[in-house]
């Protein structure tokens, strides 16, 4: 049933279409009706376009509903079937006087959905078993529409229509299945445009060789003037002939596919064979082709060369060009140049053209290059660079107009219009491209990767060529900049283990090349991020950190474009990576929080397009899909959620244990809490299984003040295997990550127990800890000068004598309370007393500046309680205004930051 | 024991004149190899004009030839534009002229005096060249007096926009450094800054360069001027722009700031933290043992490698051109400090373990001990001899202090709040 039904519609939108045609004819039929079928053929485009009257209005209101209609039938819906039928009805009568007065008659696709309706019902009627599965409301609806459309084709007096029709049903011929439909119709109209044009260029140029399948429709079509013509006054069956005749159309338009594909496996043919350059199998094909041939008698010089490359170059960017037939049409002048020898000059241009013909394969920028075209293109702008390395006879610039050209005259250098470096940063896109589409969990990828070797190859010939010709003149000074920015960005993400030092010293030089010749700052800033990463990866932290702060990239990144803010995004988490493996915890922290606090760490980073967002539109969700940064470039995040967890681990724990006392605790990290909350909610805790849990599992170790539980959490076989192996220098850092864990451990033990004891020994705490002695006396030293911890060293007898007193409950809120107030004071002389000014550097020591802060802010909101927490937003608010950058100002922009 | 030495990292900041003490400084103490510092020194002379005192380098051995003629092309010179300068000097002593220009004011921008110099005595801007070639020429051959007094006349008839004012500035300066005369080379060093701050460079890069530079110099003006020491905290750690100079391009001045902040009686207390945090920040570029010693004392909380670190900083100081002076001075201040930590952390402390920790003898360390407490009052601590032990007051706070503290300056806070709140209010309306 379905299937009928579901034919049926098809065949509809067909006829619809058609059907629209023949009524725009009508309208202006008295003269054109009758004539010639080329007429028809071509400009019905136009015709249709000058009639869009109230008809065409009619039209579509009336298939939109016949389209509703078809969408309950499908979903048994008959209520809404119902409901779409009355509708139906009343705009057909509303429709009726304007039919009326343009000379229309009943439009056939109206019968044609009356009777795919009638015969719906009629079917259901009858079919008592699929009667009975249906839903009360819908049992009740059927008897209702089945009454209404009878008498809806008696009042109307339709039935001797719905008889025509029934009498010829459209043919099965023409029905296409529904998707296949709807992209002829987005195809036609540019495949008309792109062939009619070509059609009648051929019929008046060389009407010899037009191919056959095209007679073939001509000669199908003869027969039908005649019918037309004689039929006329019976509109009924004219339209039906008419309709007839728009079925051979779609026929012949499927065919011309078919046509349009054969000549593309054609053409690929053809290619091949120019490659083998013997052969002539293909020659029913190219009209084009013919245009790369010499005439035999004539000598080819320089100005005949110039002149067939014009020819052939005119037809570049049109439609009815064949891509791959243009490039094959260029490799076959080149070779004839070569083989003539007409210099270097004409050689270099035609091989520039190849170039960007090979890239205009594509129609589409958003489409990525074949990977096969890819390595060619490569190869050919490979050779094209050591041409021009070898001689220095022929300058390529873009600064030359065409008209200064000089491609034949050998006494004086060759000039050439072009850019090979824009050639080459165009292929470094199209390289990103194709990795961007290509599985990355596939060995497709590695045998893709493997052409960045090329290409980094070849980026550095191009970078020897512009110091090799720099001095001429001949480059864009941006250009230059982009070729150096290019070897960066090939560079800045792989860690190189043996010959850091070269490397890096080729870092630097490229670095300092941008720094000084870029003008417009992106590239800079660009430059410094990929400098800074490199430094990261390579474990300087002191110089990346210093460099960034210099960079003063925090503070304008939120104005920069998307691209620069995912490398910031980049850099800043490999440099937090950096700090941990330096043991920076702080650091690390703060610079990992930055994209683990959002929870959208992987969209941050570009490793993802987000699917939480709201909507997107299809434009939008493509932008964000062609700057997701390849799979080989990717930052572990898993191992950096780790690391950030660690990191919150050793900070907050020890945090945690001194503010037992207070109400509301300060978080220093969200996610971490959400994390500790989240186990603590778990009615059965298990053993750890993935890395989190581990840390969370370490994170209540230490809270109980068992280091060594602790560290047999964070040091295992399987964090090893998940997050430890993964540093190059895994011990070291493990070593770190224990280290802190004891004296971190100490501390929460220290601050956790100081009410239980009056007096610890020193020695004993050195044991239990497996500190020395003088590492635990500098702890505790720091703490009581840092006041966290009240008690006092005793010297003589080496012991730790505790003052702390568990405050009574009376006590507790009192301190609380005076907290409390002490903030909102804080906070009203914020409101009130505008900051200075806090651009720029922000002294020593934070290495956030902006960021860190806003984040102060934030805490503060968090900790106060409910009344405050408005008092602390609208500080941010007004922050905004007053320093170069606050908190709502650049909260904003940072939720963009993603995309 | 060169290692911590300075000199070189100096050098590059200074001017060759400036460095001439310093390395004259540097000989005697034998902490290079002396044969290359002489030769060091003779060519460091040789650049400059002052052919007698190169001479002098070759302590009576034979003088090549090429500095003979050198000497009396020099002579020459000197004679030539002596010449020129006198008119122009004469001119510029007129009382009226120079009363005027003592009274001019930097805002006129100098054109007044120039004005009227053209007007009524025939003055031309070609004699306002000569002038500053003149004074160049005289600071080379190392004669610094007429050096400044020229240099003051050319600085007050030149606009502040001609591209050799700042030389002027920075000559001026060198001149008073070289003859001692602190207070006018404090002078000028302001009204350099002044000018440098002011940032009529081009490029951010040069300005901290200058910055670097005026530190460097500054230091020979207030290691040697009373109350010079404040200073170098107030420019050095609490101007923003002069701390990013030294930790971009002059780290090492970090020592010289450290000992300021030690030995500084007044500022002590709040530039300390500060201080430890660049030297904390700084401390992958540069380390010394004065730094180090702040860092072991406020960082590491390490006692014994802060006395470890102690006694090597009296050899640094002790070798350091600037800081020889105040080495007594530090090493009172460093105990102090090591003293005062002591006794934030510790109940009881014997008096032999302080006795090592501050290097002296035990005896001497009580009395020391008993110096402090009476003159600064330390609260709490006493001494029991018997045991040989200081004792500090245990002063725990109780959790009612503890509230009362917080709750203390509430009220006076809302009261501001309420007065700025007031304020901005009639202004409003006045405004209105």
């Amino acid at each position: 049933m379905s299937r009928f039904f579901r034919a049926k519609g098809d065949s509809d939108s067909e006829t619809e279409s058609s059907e629209d045609e023949v009524e725009d004819q009508k309208v202006n039929k008295s003269a054109k009706f009758r004539d010639d079928l080329d007429f028809m053929a071509g400009p019905e485009d136009d015709v249709k376009r000058v009639v869009r009257a109230q008809k065409d209005k009619k039209f579509d209101e009336l298939k939109s509903i016949i389209k509703q209609n078809r969408d309950a039938k499908s979903n048994k819906d008959l209520n809404r079937l119902l409901n779409g039928f009355d509708s139906l009805a009343k705009a057909f009568k509303s429709s009726k006087n304007v039919f009326q007065q343009q000379n229309v008659t009943i439009p056939r696709f109206y019968i044609r959905s009356l009777v795919e309706v009638e015969d719906y019902v009629n079917n259901l009627w009858e079919d008592k078993e699929a009667k009975a599965a249906l839903s009360k409301n819908n049992a009740k609806a059927l008897p209702v529409i089945r009454q209404r459309l009878k008498k809806y084709v008696k009042d109307e007096d339709l039935g001797k229509l719905i008889a025509d029709y029934r009498a010829s049903p459209d043919e099965d011929g023409y029905e296409t299945p529904e998707d296949e439909d709807d992209d002829d119709f987005e195809e036609i109209p540019e495949a008309k445009t792109e062939k009619s044009p070509g059609k009648q260029a051929d019929k008046a140029a060389d009407s010899d060789s037009d191919s056959d399948s095209d007679d073939g429709d001509s000669s199908n079509w003869s027969s039908e003037p005649d019918t037309n013509s004689s039929d006329d006054e019976d509109s009924v069956t004219k339209m039906e002939q008419l309709r007839r005749y728009f079925l051979k159309k779609e026929f012949r338009e499927d065919s011309k596919d078919d046509k349009k594909g054969d000549k593309r496996k054609r053409v690929i043919k053809v290619k091949e064979v120019v490659e083998d350059d013997d052969d002539d199998s293909w020659t029913p094909v190219s009209r084009e082709k013919s245009v790369v041939h010499f005439d035999p008698k004539e000598e080819v010089t320089h100005d005949v060369m110039i002149k067939k490359l014009n020819e052939v170059m005119s037809a570049r960017g049109k439609r009815t060009t064949d891509r791959n037939q243009h490039v094959a049409n260029l490799q076959k002048l080149l070779e004839v140049s070569e083989e003539k020898n007409l210099g270097l000059g004409i050689n270099v241009k035609i091989s520039f053209c190849i170039i960007s013909a090979l890239f205009e394969l594509n129609a589409k920028i958003s489409d990525f290059m074949e990977y096969e075209t890819f390595m060619k293109t490569l190869q050919t702008v490979n050779r094209l660079l050591d041409l021009l390395i070898e001689t220095d006879k022929v300058k390529l610039s873009v600064t030359y107009a065409e008209e200064d050209e000089n491609l034949k005259d050998d006494t004086q250098e060759y000039r050439i219009q072009g850019s090979i470096l824009i050639a080459v940063q165009r292929l470094d896109g199209e390289l990103a491209k194709i990795l961007q589409n290509a599985d990355c969990h596939s060995n497709d990828y590695i045998e893709k990767l493997k052409a960045e070797k090329d290409m980094c190859q070849l980026i550095e010939k191009a970078e020897g060529y512009v110091e090799l010709r720099g001095h001429l003149k001949i480059f864009d000074e941006h250009e230059v900049c982009k070729v150096y920015m290019m070897r960066i960005e090939h560079t800045y993400y792989k860690y190189q283990d043996q010959n850091e030092k070269e490397v890096g010293k080729t870092m630097d030089y490229l670095c300092n090349k941008i720094y000084s010749l870029d003008k417009e700052k992106r590239l800079r800033q660009r430059a410094m991020l990929c400098h800074v990463y490199w430094l990261a990866v390579h474990d300087q932290w002191h110089r990346a950190r210093d460099l960034l702060l210099m960079s003063h990239m925090q503070a304008i990144v939120d104005h920069s474009d998307v691209d620069t803010q995912i490398l910031y995004n980049r850099t800043i988490c490999q440099l937090g990576l950096c700090a941990f493996r330096h043991g920076f915890i702080r650091e690390a922290h703060q610079g990992l929080s930055e994209i683990q606090n959002t929870q959208r760490a992987k969209e941050l980073l570009a490793q993802a397009v987000g699917t939480r967002q709201h909507e997107k539109t299809a434009e939008q969700e493509k932008i964000d899909r062609s700057r997701q940064v390849p799979y080989h470039m990717h930052i572990n995040v898993e191992l950096m959620e780790c690391v950030y967890l660690i990191c919150s681990m050793l900070l907050e724990i020890p945090h945690m244990a001194s503010c037992e006392f207070e109400m509301r605790r300060r978080m220093l990290s969200r996610s971490f809490h959400y994390q500790l909350k989240q186990s603590e909610k778990a009615s059965l805790t298990g053993p750890p299984e993935n890395t989190r849990e581990h840390v969370v599992a370490a994170s209540k170790a230490m809270l109980n003040g068992d280091w060594k539980k602790c560290k047999d959490y964070i040091v295992n076989d399987k964090m090893n295997q998940k997050v430890w192996n993964l540093f190059h220098n895994a011990e070291t850092v493990k070593g770190m990550v224990v280290r802190r864990i004891q004296e971190e451990s100490l501390r929460t033990y220290l601050l956790t127990f100081s009410t239980v004891y009056t007096t610890v020994n020193l020695k004993k705490l050195a044991d239990l800890f497996e500190l020395s002695k003088k590492d635990v006396h500098s702890i505790i030293s720091k703490m009581i000068i840092q006041e966290e911890l009240s008690a006092t060293l005793d010297e003589p007898t080496d012991c730790l004598i505790m003052h702390r007193v568990e405050p009574s409950r009376l006590q507790m809120l009192a301190l609380n309370l005076s907290d409390k107030l002490q903030t909102l004071a804080e906070n009203n002389e914020q409101i009130l007393e505008p900051r200075t000014g806090r651009g720029g550097y922000q002294g020593p020591g934070s290495w956030f500046p902006g960021r860190n802060e806003r984040q102060g802010d934030k805490q503060k909101g968090s900790g106060g309680f409910q009344g405050e927490r408005r008092g602390g937003q609208g500080q941010d608010g007004k922050r905004g205004n007053w320093g170069s950058q606050g908190g709502q100002q650049r909260r904003h922009p940072q939720k963009q930051r993603a995309f | 024991m060169s290692t911590f030495d300075l000199t070189q990292r100096m050098a590059p900041f200074l001017d060759l004149h400036l460095i001439i003490p310093l390395l004259e400084f540097i000989e005697p103490r034998g902490i290079y190899d002396e044969k290359s510092l002489t030769e060091m020194h003779r060519q460091l002379l040789s650049k400059t004009n002052m052919i007698d005192s190169v001479i002098e380098t070759y302590n009576g051995k034979p003088i090549p030839a090429a500095i003979e003629a050198k000497k009396k092309q020099i002579i020459k010179e000197r004679d030539e534009l002596k010449s020129k300068v006198d008119s122009v000097v004469a001119i510029l002593e007129i009382p009226e002229v120079k009363e005027m220009m003592d009274n001019n004011r930097e805002r006129d921008g100098n054109v007044r005096i120039l004005e009227h110099l053209t007007q009524n005595h025939n003055f031309t801007v070609d004699m306002v060249d000569t002038l500053f070639k003149y004074s160049k020429f005289m600071y080379e051959c190392g004669n610094y007096t007429v050096a400044s007094v020229c240099l003051y006349y050319y600085r007050n008839l030149v606009n502040q926009a001609d591209p050799n004012y700042l030389n002027a500035l920075y000559g001026k300066l060198a001149s008073e450094i070289l003859l001692q005369e602190w207070e006018h080379a404090r002078d000028d060093l302001l009204k350099l800054r002044a000018y440098i701050d002011a940032n009529p460079f081009d490029t951010e890069w040069e300005l901290v360069t200058q910055r670097a530079w005026l530190m460097h110099w500054a230091l020979f003006v207030y290691y040697n001027y009373p109350k010079g020491r404040d200073e170098i905290i107030e420019m050095f750690l609490n101007q923003q722009p002069y701390l990013n100079a030294i930790q971009v391009l002059a780290p090492h001045l970090l020592r010289y700031l450290a000992v300021a902040v030690v030995t500084s009686k007044s500022r002590q207390k709040n530039s300390l933290k500060d201080l430890v945090k660049v030297i904390d920040i700084e401390r992958h570029s540069y380390k010394d043992p004065v730094t180090d010693f702040l860092t072991c004392l406020y960082i590491k909380y390490d006692f014994d490698e802060a006395q470890e670190m102690l006694q090597k900083c009296e050899e640094v100081l002790s070798n350091d051109f600037f800081l020889t002076a105040v080495l007594g001075d530090f090493r009172e201040s460093a105990r102090l400090l090591i003293f005062e930590m002591f006794c934030r952390i510790h109940q009881c402390i014997t008096i032999e373990m302080l006795a090592r920790r501050l290097n002296m003898s035990q005896e001497e360390a009580e009395r020391w001990i008993v110096d402090l407490i009476r003159t600064y009052r330390i609260e709490g601590a006493k001494i029991d001899s018997k045991l040989g032990q200081v004792v500090m007051g245990v002063k725990s706070v109780s959790i009612h202090e503890q509230v009362m503290e917080n709750t203390k300056r509430l009220t006076l806070r809302a009261q501001q709040i309420a007065l700025q709140l007031e304020k901005s209010r009639q202004e409003k309306v006045k405004v209105n």
